[in-house]
């Protein structure tokens, strides 16, 4: 098992960071998502067994951070978000040492500190010190560093903060091949959902300290979070739609724009509690098409519902 | 503009760099104990200052009084053991153990305090500007760990500064002794010069850590680093010498390792205080340091 967290309950002062999270999940890429004040920072901390949580318990790759918090951290790299160097280090130094402080040998560190950087495309300019690469380069050096002393599991932050498209896609490329090349688990913490889809299998969502998603991708994307398109013959007609729809017990979201609807029904509903509500309201539907919800649509519906669900 | 140059470099970079796996293979063979992370700290720092031209320079430069005075000792002890046998009476002038006391506090004073603002003054606000402690703390590295790590590095620099030329001139000394009993009255000064680089390595890197703890400009740590160690200093003695108050001269670091060591080379001190007061001076300033770095240390957040 990769993380096993049984109530884990934390509290800074009067601020509850996370709220009774019961987790466990198995090794692989997991995407960490949530709006900001979630509690991703928290979980990560926890993880890593920078902070203690005050109730519950965890263990991460069957260790349990409170009690063995250095030990653990030798097998997890962790790339963070922010500028992370060694003032007048070369990438070499700084990937060695890195790997000398998880308790690598020195010859065994540099070594594998060439290797981690031909890994992630620095080799030619690996002499170079890492407060004069550009942004793209510096997140490279990250990554490496964080790979260097061969992590089971890592942690990155943001990854491809500041990267132009092409870098973003080559980053995004190199972590999804990473659990299959390297053997470890990933786990990405990011606001941007397309880097989370692109690599990940499976999510943990967090809002206001609460896990409200854990699970793959695809069962997150579900049926009931699909959605139809509906065009009618004028926007007034689309509006009538739209109370009517509403009225119903369906999510309906007009584009005045394009004159468009966008109709969730109820579970268990499909197009014709559409049909039969525009017939009653004495709409002509023009044009309604079953669209797949996108990633970035399920989480918002996650997220919906749980907001839903609280009040 | 350099944003700009950055980005470009950056998309050109991206364009040219892939991956090129060199292959991989698990290292499964034994890996230093994580209680000892502090050693590794340690010997990065020392490499990376020898690294620097500047502190080179120091310590060579540093050891021009070692040269000079071992010359001038050398000649002043043969002259004297060739002439005691003479009816002529030479003057040794100052004992041995004054000249080497020259030596470790008034010139190694100037180069150990060069070395501390070169070493210690950005040690820990370069860190907290190029965000470094997500490097340190997110692996298996403590609190500790990191503080003790850099205190060896820095105060060894400065310590060898300060003990080299001393320790050489003593055991000169010791060489140059004209009998056994003349060797067995020069032995306490090794010891002598031991200690006080202890307490000058001490003195001059636990305070300009602690400063350089405070803030991530590494100007600001040295400005006020320098001016806490000599701005006192004129002030204290001279208000000391005037108003006839030898207490008052302890404000000044440099005062206090100055009577410490007049007390341990057995040279008449400057001011008619016991030598505990500046010895206490000292190591409260070296203790309210450390407790200033330990608390600053403790409110880092590896996750903003």
């Amino acid at each position: 098992m990769l993380l096993e967290l049984q109530g884990v309950d934390k509290h800074y002062g009067a601020v509850h960071a996370l709220k009774t999270m019961d987790l466990s999940t198995e090794p692989g890429s997991i995407g960490l998502l949530g709006p900001n004040g979630a509690g991703k920072s928290t979980l990560l901390k926890i993880l890593l067994g920078l902070v203690k949580p005050t109730a519950g318990s965890v263990r991460v790759l069957g260790e349990d951070p409170t009690q063995r918090s250095l030990e653990l951290r030798q097998r997890i790299g962790y790339m963070p978000e922010n500028d992370c160097y060694i003032a007048k280090l070369d990438a070499v130094d700084t990937c060695a040492y890195a790997g000398e402080l998880c308790g690598l040998p020195p010859a065994e560190a540099r070594q594998r500190a060439n290797a981690v950087l031909e890994y992630t495309g620095l080799g030619d300019k690996r002499y170079l010190k890492v407060q004069a690469y550009s942004t793209g380069q510096r997140q490279r050096v990250k990554l490496a560093q964080a790979l260097v002393h061969d992590p089971d599991l890592l942690l990155l932050d943001e990854p491809t903060n500041g990267l132009d498209p092409q870098g973003r896609d080559e980053m995004l490329t190199l972590i999804k091949q990473l659990p299959e090349r390297r053997g470890c688990s990933v786990i990405l913490s990011s606001h941007l959902l397309r880097d989370v889809e692109a690599v990940c299998e499976r999510v943990i969502v967090l809002a206001e300290g609460e896990l409200i998603h854990h699970g793959g991708i695809d069962a997150m994307q579900g049926k009931d979070s699909d959605y139809y398109q509906v065009r009618t013959k004028g926007t007034a007609e689309a509006k009538t739609l739209r109370e009517a729809l509403e009225a119903g017990g369906c999510q309906a979201l007009l584009d005045l724009d394009s004159g468009m609807l966008q109709v969730r029904v109820p579970p268990g509903e499909d197009a014709d509690a559409i049909f039969r509500v525009a017939l009653d309201a004495n709409v002509q539907v023009r044009h309604l098409e079953r669209r797949k919800a996108s990633f970035e649509d399920a989480f918002l519906d996650v997220l919906a519902q749980r907001k839903s669900a609280a009040s | 503009m350099a944003d700009a140059e950055n980005k470009s470099a950056g998309i050109a970079e991206s364009k040219s760099a892939g991956i090129r796996d060199l292959g991989y293979a698990r290292y499964d063979g034994p890996r230093l104990p994580p209680r000892r992370r502090y050693a590794v700290l340690a010997k990065q720092h020392l490499a990376l200052f020898w690294r620097g031209g500047l502190v080179k320079a120091v310590l060579i430069v540093g050891m021009l009084p070692l040269l000079i005075c071992a010359v001038v000792m050398y000649f002043k002890l043969q002259a004297a053991k060739a002439l005691a046998a003479s009816s002529f009476k030479y003057n040794l002038g100052s004992p041995p153990e004054q000249w080497i006391y020259n030596c470790v506090y008034w010139c190694q004073l100037w180069f150990g305090f060069a070395m501390s603002m070169l070493v210690a003054a950005p040690a820990i606000s370069d860190d907290v500007r190029t965000g470094a402690f997500h490097f340190y703390f997110a692996r298996p590295v403590s609190k500790s760990h990191y503080a003790v790590g850099k205190l060896i590095a820095i105060s060894t620099l400065i310590a060898v500064l300060a003990a080299g030329p001393g320790f050489l001139l003593g055991v000169m000394r010791l060489s140059l002794a004209s009998g056994s009993d003349d060797a067995l009255k020069s032995l306490p000064i090794l010891l002598a010069v031991l200690m006080y680089a202890l307490l000058f390595a001490g003195t001059l890197t636990l305070p300009a850590l602690a400063l350089s703890s405070l803030t991530s400009k590494t100007g600001h740590v040295m400005g006020g680093w320098a001016a806490l160690f000599f701005l006192p200093w004129p002030l204290g003695e001279a208000t000391a010498s005037t108003a006839d108050m030898p207490y008052v001269a302890l404000i000044s670091l440099p005062t206090d390792l100055r009577l410490v060591a007049q007390w341990l080379f057995g040279v008449t001190p400057s001011y008619d205080v016991p030598v505990a007061a500046p010895l206490g001076v000292l190591l409260a300033v070296c203790f309210g340091s450390a407790l200033v770095l330990r608390a600053r240390l403790e409110k880092v957040e590896v996750f903003a």
